[in-house]
């Protein structure tokens, strides 16, 4: 393959890497912003709850959710 | 033995035929490039269309109407009633559409093959179409030398084209020479008997040929060469929409229930719609005679007015059926009731939509899920657990306070003569069905194969613990029962919490974090474990011996619970992205 044609071929495909990248990032945006709210909405549940075996589950979702809301960035 | 002496004998009297007369090789040949190109047809539109086929009938479907309308477009343009019922009865076997907008599309489809005799009659007979028929062969031929699949779906599209033109001008020029040997339309019976006689006629060459296109334009070129008188033509055209229910019958052989309801719904609509159209056939024919000259069709154009017969008598069928469309749902779903498989069958994998590359994949993820459901059958029974009463942990808590009774479960002889087969089906069904996948589908049905021989593995560990588990159940050692009974506890509870995932109200970020607390309890059950054990042997509350049998069956729960955290996620979750989100960082802190 002549050298101006493999050249363009990598342009290409970095280009297409980059905005592959460009969207994934979009949509971990989104799936954080889901987090977040999911985890306001688990706070504002704990709070209101008396019973002590719920307020302990609302609590591991809660770890879970920030464990997701960590991965997410990582992936940023 | 026998079925090759028939197959034999039948190509014997085919080339007997073939060789005693000019007119009948000429014909026959017709039929053959026809349905030749009814193939290549069907195979091009599936690679054409990318699965944008199946989005189409997936999407437009949520009504009535807007499932017929989407089986008549579909029909009309793919020229193929077989290929749209295929898809919709592999849709209804693996659940994605319901039964009432299967039989809407079916419907809808009946009415859209009417469009080939339009085709026909305006195209076929007026014009000389082999002359359109070659340029499309070659250009067919030049697009199939692609590598792109829809450029290879175009090319076979043309060619499917070519040889339908080709094969109706064969079809045209043989009746055109067979009048003038022999007269055929002095065997032309008036009355009701040539109506019955030219209905069979019609519905056994229909399920001869198994394409009621290719019978309609059978009938429609002998029609226009004067072979047959124009009353026997449209007892054919009856007959031939009650053959096709053969073809979708023989079809449904291969599904399961649903694909069998869809098939009897079929022949109830051809059946009623077939009667409706015999007793009202010189009605029906007076008032296609009064719609003709609307539609600017000629008197004498009989060809036509059949095209238009064909409609007019399906549309009417749809008016008539369509209402009861419940009824026709609940009878059929008394009449054929879903089995219940006493072994481990596969009940989705079907071969009719192994092609078909989004319904393979959702019969691979349902397939999937019964073996997952067959497994946590087996694994719970091992673990002296019942199933049918463990729902809530409630439940779980109040089994585990029983005592329990020594376990007579099997798992080698439940594995080979149960899940072995249906394992082997996944596995082998999936490397098929991979042929015809982009590659993020192959990697989809890839993670399913995982998830397979993932729960494999989960059964034989499982075997593996159920002898010192029965054991120590029994032990009159308090501390190792207990510890043993912790054991059934974490995994009768994990299998709780995966059944809860199996819920499709939940949403995908609610189904993540729940296996996000999963992963959290596991790691801190693993670690309490370890804490436990260490505590038991330093205050000599267990011997050596068990401490061991402890250590090694602890950790054999702990990479059971792993794995079906990673079936879990393979099955239960379908958003990529939060699959990957959830496997980031996976290894224990």
């Amino acid at each position: 393959m002549p050298l101006n044609e493999l050249i363009k071929k990598v342009k290409k495909f970095l280009k297409q890497t980059e905005e592959n990248k460009d969207i994934k990032k979009k949509k971990i945006l989104k799936v954080l912003e889901e987090l977040y709210i999911k985890k306001a909405k688990l706070k504002k549940q704990k709070k209101r709850t008396s019973n002590k075996n719920d307020k302990k589950q609302l609590q591991n979702k809660l770890e879970a959710v920030n464990q997701l809301i960590k991965k997410s960035k990582k992936l940023i | 033995m026998v079925k090759n002496l028939a197959i034999a004998l039948g190509f014997l009297i085919t080339a007997y035929f073939i060789s005693s007369s000019e007119n009948l090789k000429i014909i026959l040949s017709g039929i053959a490039i026809f349905l030749i190109g009814m193939y290549f047809m069907e195979n091009g539109f599936k690679l054409f269309s990318g699965g944008a086929l199946e989005n189409i009938l997936k999407r437009f479907t949520n009504n009535l109407f807007k499932a017929i309308t989407t089986g008549f477009l579909a029909t009309s343009i793919v020229q193929s009633s077989s290929l749209i019922t295929v898809i919709v009865i592999s849709f209804l076997s693996v659940e994605l559409l319901t039964l009432a907008q299967g039989i809407g599309i079916v419907f809808g489809s009946n009415l859209g093959s009417t469009t080939t005799a339009w085709i026909v009659s305006s195209l076929g007979l007026k014009i000389k179409i082999s002359a359109y028929a070659m340029p499309m062969l070659i250009f067919g031929v030049v697009l199939r030398f692609f590598k792109n699949n829809t450029y290879k779906g175009l090319g076979n599209v043309l060619l499917g084209l070519g040889f339908i033109f080709l094969g109706i001008s064969y079809m045209k020029d043989g009746f055109d020479t067979l009048k003038d040997s022999i007269d055929l339309a002095q065997f032309a019976l008036p009355g009701i008997k040539g109506i019955i006689l030219y209905i069979l006629i019609g519905a056994v060459a229909t399920v001869v040929i198994q394409s009621s296109s290719a019978t309609m334009a059978i009938i429609i070129t002998a029609l226009s060469a004067g072979n047959i008188i124009y009353i026997n033509a449209l007892a054919l055209a009856i007959g031939a929409n009650i053959g096709t229910t053969v073809t979708a019958i023989i079809g449904s052989f291969a599904s399961n229930e649903n694909g069998k309801r869809l098939a009897f719904a079929h022949l109830i609509f051809n059946v009623i719609t077939a009667l409706v159209a015999v007793i009202f056939i010189y009605s029906l024919r007076d008032f296609v005679d009064y719609l003709a000259p609307l539609f600017g069709i000629d008197a004498e154009n009989y060809s036509m007015k059949l095209a238009l017969f064909h409609t007019i008598f399906n549309l009417l069928g749809i008016i008539i059926v369509a209402p009861f469309i419940n009824i026709i749902v609940n009878l059929a779903k008394r009449i054929i009731k879903k089995k219940v498989a006493k072994s481990s069958k596969p009940k989705y994998l079907l071969k009719s939509n192994i092609e078909i590359p989004n319904s393979s994949l959702l019969s691979l993820k349902k397939e999937c899920i019964n073996l997952y459901e067959n497994c946590q059958r087996a694994m719970l029974h091992a673990l002296n657990l019942h199933t049918t009463e463990l729902k809530t942990k409630e439940d779980l808590q109040k089994q585990l306070t029983n005592e329990p009774r020594k376990s007579n479960t099997n798992i080698d002889e439940i594995y080979q003569t149960n899940l072995k087969l249906l394992y082997n089906e996944i596995i082998k069904y999936s490397s098929f069905a991979q042929e015809h996948m982009t590659s993020p589908q192959q990697k989809i049905a890839g993670n399913f194969k995982k998830s397979a021989t993932r729960l494999i593995e989960v059964l034989k560990d499982t075997r593996d613990i159920q002898k010192n588990l029965d054991f120590y159940l029994k032990s009159k050692n308090e501390y190792i029962k207990k510890e043993y009974n912790n054991l059934r506890e974490e995994l009768g509870s994990l299998f709780i919490d995966i059944n809860n995932l199996n819920n499709e109200n939940l949403s995908e970020l609610d189904k993540i974090t729940q296996i996000e607390v999963i992963k959290s309890t596991l790691n801190k059950n693993d670690l309490s474990n370890s804490e436990v054990i260490d505590d038991l042997i330093r205050t000599q509350k267990i011997k050596a011996s068990m401490a061991t049998s402890l250590i090694n069956d602890s950790a054999t729960v702990y990479s059971i619970q792993k794995k079906l955290v990673e079936v879990a996620m393979i099955l239960f979750i379908e958003d990529e992205l939060l699959k990957e989100i959830g496997e980031e960082n996976n290894a224990p802190k």
